[in-house]
């Protein structure tokens, strides 16, 4: 298995994060110092919209605690898990922007295009970590789009990762045709299939794409600042894909971890609870064949008016279920029922995970895995002590199966402390410098 | 500067490779916009994974062309020392409707360049296809810079402005032909080129985008009712709901009616199971088909079981969802943003009462009561329609109140009378003018477009549908690149 290295190129890609070159560590040729290297270590987050009744948070001490009712789930791995209490969010926004906001903390203005967001702590980790595996960044939602709210642009309600504050992350909706671009190499279209990839064609695809560059360039100099910025991206981007193709395969897929098999493809169009579960299983083998290492998941959009009847005793969408304080006492139940979906769904995903044996570990062992919501009360849109699980050992960086009160409350040194654990150097992360020190 | 949208780089493709397949499925989703899908995917740069998927896809698609429309493309003999010369030629034609303007030669040179690293002929013109569709000048619409200040649109500009705000497409044959004569900047060509495009079937395009969008039925995909409150839901029901929106947008635009005819048409198109929905009788069969609906609590848009049910809760109305669909989308009101802690419908324990009464007890509160007058008394108004639209003149066994009110005051009892009273008004036209201006420009309507929303305003109230569609492809805004360059 190929050893987790970064090139300086890739590191200067992150521009959420002030980096400061001369320390990067990981740059300098393998040796055996690093004895954990041996296996890759994995980052995601998973998100769920709309807050919980506050009553998310486990009781006890920091080593002998208790799991509360909506955690209760995650009963079975919760040695391998931290529950963080006291982690306060600074956002600042309507319902779609806090779908946006979840990885970087930032306050969300509202609007439409040009899109304000502020880049994500995947997108920082996944560029430092660069060319390592096939994917850089596999970033799920559900399919469709999140609806806009006042004015407030569903975008940012159905983006989770920002690869600059005006572009969202290219997103994987669809179970098949992410099964085809994880492990087919390249995805399913519509049509006649193409032919195998020879050393040939490889550079042939070089050719068609300095032309493209070249079109770009003479376009470049006819266009306003505006325009040329864009350009300027698109380029970027195809440089990108110069890079993929710079050297010709060998014919086996790139990367692959030692004990993977794909399996067969699921199917597209599936129900939302049959779509969650056939994504969170890509996620899980994607990790173990190490196709990516950095991976996040809107579990479903913010503001989301998905009627979620499907779960016992709930009726009605989950936005106005959210607002729960409706005298009626009835709200507040559904709202605890769908919150433990949610928490199932890092259960299932976390012993999933467990089941993968690697390197004298497990994948949950080499992963750190963040799971939570923007919001605490949904109903008044409170933003302090907001729930978070991070699970997983990181590789031998986190201490698990504990209730933790992070030594600083700012949910952008959350995030910061994660991409320093993923071996990313960053002196600051979205503004914040300070870090956590007990994870 | 604006990307083509996923059903724009289908359509187009369609247009110039003659490919009937959806190349766009294998992308990523388009970022949606506030209102319409085309202004947030015009605006947001591509990313590293889009342009790749854009690369793979485009072998398919170039694939499928020389397979599937070989004819269409390979318009001369490549035999032997001939293939120089007919590639060039099929080269200069493609380019020019793939970039939307005449081929420079330096662009075919390079092209001619590529395709002879390809081993045969079809393997050369495949990669020089591949490049002409990966390129920005393909994927963008481009306006040359002009400066600081605002300057005509160049005649091959307006005709991509034109047809993909008519056709969601780029320009067909003789569109070209209009630009590259340079006529189409004359206000007579440029109206018989719109009254041409409207009779056209790519012209369906406006239903399928700007009114679905217009009107949030893509919402009415995720609607569905709980069991208790309407058992018999089914995805064909859903489906008939928006066939009768789509078969009324459509006869609007093939017959060119009344542009006021969206609200007030005194006929609708249904099948058996939606008449039998309505409790119209005498329909049979699953065939759509026009009815008249005299003598019927229905009439127009605003009692569809489309519109009602998609401003519905999943166990019953929504009075304030109601009232803010006709507020944002009939009278471009929106009513301000609810405070953040503010509960759905507070529902006490025990109530047994209407919905009217339960959001009138809620507006008792004065702390709810400055919004919920704004948005409240017209969702009144359209209280005999149950969640899936149903007409009805009892809740929970007592009598509909059906008296509503306009924001300017005025009064009205149930969903005719609103309609007679927005056929007056002129913030209605001038509502659905700026509608239909935002889809044509790609963009949000600002303080500088009021007079070209009067002109606009205008057709609706008194014109067609092709007056109003007419009026904005001449107004200035359509035809003007706006400062800055950034369209």
């Amino acid at each position: 298995m190929r050893r987790f290295r970064l090139s300086r190129r890739a590191l200067l890609r992150g521009s959420g994060a002030a980096l400061s070159l001369p320390l990067l560590e990981p740059m300098m040729a393998a040796g055996p110092a690093r004895a954990q290297a041996a296996a890759p270590v994995r980052y995601a987050a998973l998100q769920f919209p709309c807050g919980t009744t506050g009553t998310w948070q486990p009781s006890g001490t920091e080593l002998s605690w208790q799991l509360s009712p909506v955690l209760r789930p995650l009963e079975p791995v919760k040695a391998d898990l931290s529950v963080l209490v006291g982690i306060n969010a600074r956002i600042d926004s309507n319902h779609p922007g806090h779908a946006t906001a979840f990885l970087s903390d930032a306050s969300i203005p509202g609007g439409g295009a040009p899109f304000r967001a502020a880049v994500t702590t995947d997108q920082v980790i996944a560029a430092g970590i660069g060319e390592a595996t096939r994917i850089r960044n596999l970033v799920i939602t559900p399919p469709g789009n999140g609806q806009t709210e006042e004015g407030q642009s569903g975008v940012y309600g159905s983006n989770m990762s920002w690869v600059s504050a005006s572009t969202p992350a290219a997103r994987a909706t669809d179970p098949r045709a992410m099964f085809d671009s994880l492990f087919a190499g390249t995805p399913v279209t519509p049509g006649p299939a193409a032919p195998p990839a020879t050393a040939e064609r490889w550079a042939r695809d070089r050719s068609v794409l300095d032309y493209i560059r070249w079109d770009a360039g003479r376009l470049n100099g006819r266009l306003g600042a505006g325009d040329k910025a864009i350009v300027d991206q698109f380029l970027t981007g195809v440089r990108e894909v110069e890079k993929k193709i710079a050297s010709p395969p060998s014919g086996a897929p790139p990367a692959m971890g030692p004990s993977c098999a794909p399996g067969q493809a699921p199917a597209s169009g599936l129900s939302f609870v049959d779509d969650t579960r056939a994504k969170l299983d890509l996620l899980a083998l994607a990790f173990q064949c190490d196709v990516t290492r950095v991976a996040t998941y809107l579990l479903d959009f913010e503001y989301s008016q998905r009627n979620m009847n499907f779960l016992p005793g709930v009726s009605g969408v989950h936005h106005s279920i959210s607002h729960w304080r409706d005298g009626s006492g009835r709200l507040g139940p559904m709202l605890d029922r769908i919150n433990v979906f949610y928490t199932e769904q890092l259960a299932y995903l976390l012993a999933k995970l467990k089941a993968m044996p690697e390197a004298g570990a497990t994948v949950l062992g080499n992963s750190m895995i963040l799971w939570g919501s923007s919001f605490n009360d949904g109903h008044g849109h409170t933003i302090n002590n907001i729930p978070l699980v991070l699970a997983g050992a990181g590789g031998g960086t986190l201490r698990p199966g504990r209730l933790v009160r992070p030594s600083s409350s700012s949910l952008k040194a959350l995030h910061l402390t994660m991409i320093r654990k993923m071996k990313v150097v960053a002196s600051s992360f979205s503004g914040g410098s300070a870090t956590i020190e007990n994870l | 500067m604006r990307r083509l949208n996923a059903v724009e780089y289908d359509n187009t493709l369609r247009e110039l490779l003659g490919i009937t397949s959806r190349p766009s499925t294998a992308l990523p989703p388009d970022a949606l916009g506030t209102v319409f899908f085309n202004d947030a995917a015009a605006l947001a740069p591509l990313t590293p994974e889009h342009i790749e998927k854009l690369f793979s896809v485009s072998e398919t698609a170039v694939r499928e062309a020389l397979e599937r429309n070989r004819a269409g493309i390979v318009t001369c003999d490549p035999a032997g020392a001939n293939r120089t010369a007919c590639t060039r030629e099929i080269l200069t034609r493609i380019v020019g409707r793939a970039y939307r303007r005449p081929a420079e030669p330096t662009q075919i040179d390079r092209l001619l360049e590529l395709s002879q690293q390809g081993a045969d002929f079809d393997e050369g013109l495949r990669l020089a296809l591949r490049a002409v569709i990966g390129s920005p000048s393909f994927l963008y619409r481009t306006v040359a810079a002009s400066g600081s200040t605002e300057s005509a649109l160049d005649p091959f500009e307006l005709a991509s402005q034109l047809s993909y705000f008519l056709w969601s497409t780029s320009p067909d044959a003789s569109l070209y032909a209009q630009a590259s004569s340079g006529q189409l900047t004359q206000e007579r060509v440029l109206r018989l080129e719109v009254a041409r495009m409207l009779k056209d079937p790519r012209g369906r395009a406006l239903v399928d985008h700007f009114a679905v969008q217009w009107l949030g039925l893509d919402r009415l995909a995720s609607f569905t009712p709980d069991a208790a409150a309407f058992p018999d839901f089914s995805d064909a029901l859903r489906s008939d709901m928006l066939t009768e929106t789509d078969r009324l947008f459509r006869d609007i635009l093939d017959q060119d009616r009344a542009a006021m005819t969206v609200l007030s048409a005194d006929y609708t198109f249904v099948n058996e199971r939606l008449a039998r929905h309505y409790g119209i009788s005498g329909v049979t069969g699953p065939d759509f088909r026009r009815v008249p609906l005299a003598g019927l609590p229905r009439k127009g848009l605003l009692t569809h079981a489309s519109i009602l049910a998609t401003t519905s809760h999943p166990d019953g109305t929504s009075i304030p969802r109601r009232g803010t669909w006709v507020r944002t989308n009939l009278l471009c009101q929106p009513p301000p943003p609810p405070p953040k802690d503010v509960p759905a419908t507070p529902v006490p324990p025990g109530f047994q009462g209407t919905r009217r009464q339960l959001v009138e007890m809620h507006r008792a509160d004065p702390a709810c009561a400055g919004c919920h007058s704004l948005i409240d008394p017209l969702g009144f108004g359209l209280e005999n329609y149950d969640l899936v639209g149903r007409y009805r003149l009892e809740e929970q066994g007592a009598a509909i109140d059906n008296e509503g009110m306009l924001p300017d005051g005025r009064r009205f009892r149930g969903a005719l009378e609103l309609v007679a009273l927005l056929e007056s008004d002129v913030q209605y036209r001038r509502c659905v003018a700026s509608k239909v201006l935002t889809y044509a420009l790609g963009r949000e309507v600002t303080d500088a477009d009021a007079c070209t929303i009067d002109q606009v305003a205008k057709a609706v109230g008194a014109g067609s549908w092709s007056d109003v569609i007419t009026a904005v492809a001449l107004s200035s805004p359509f035809r003007m690149q706006a400062q800055g360059g950034q369209r």
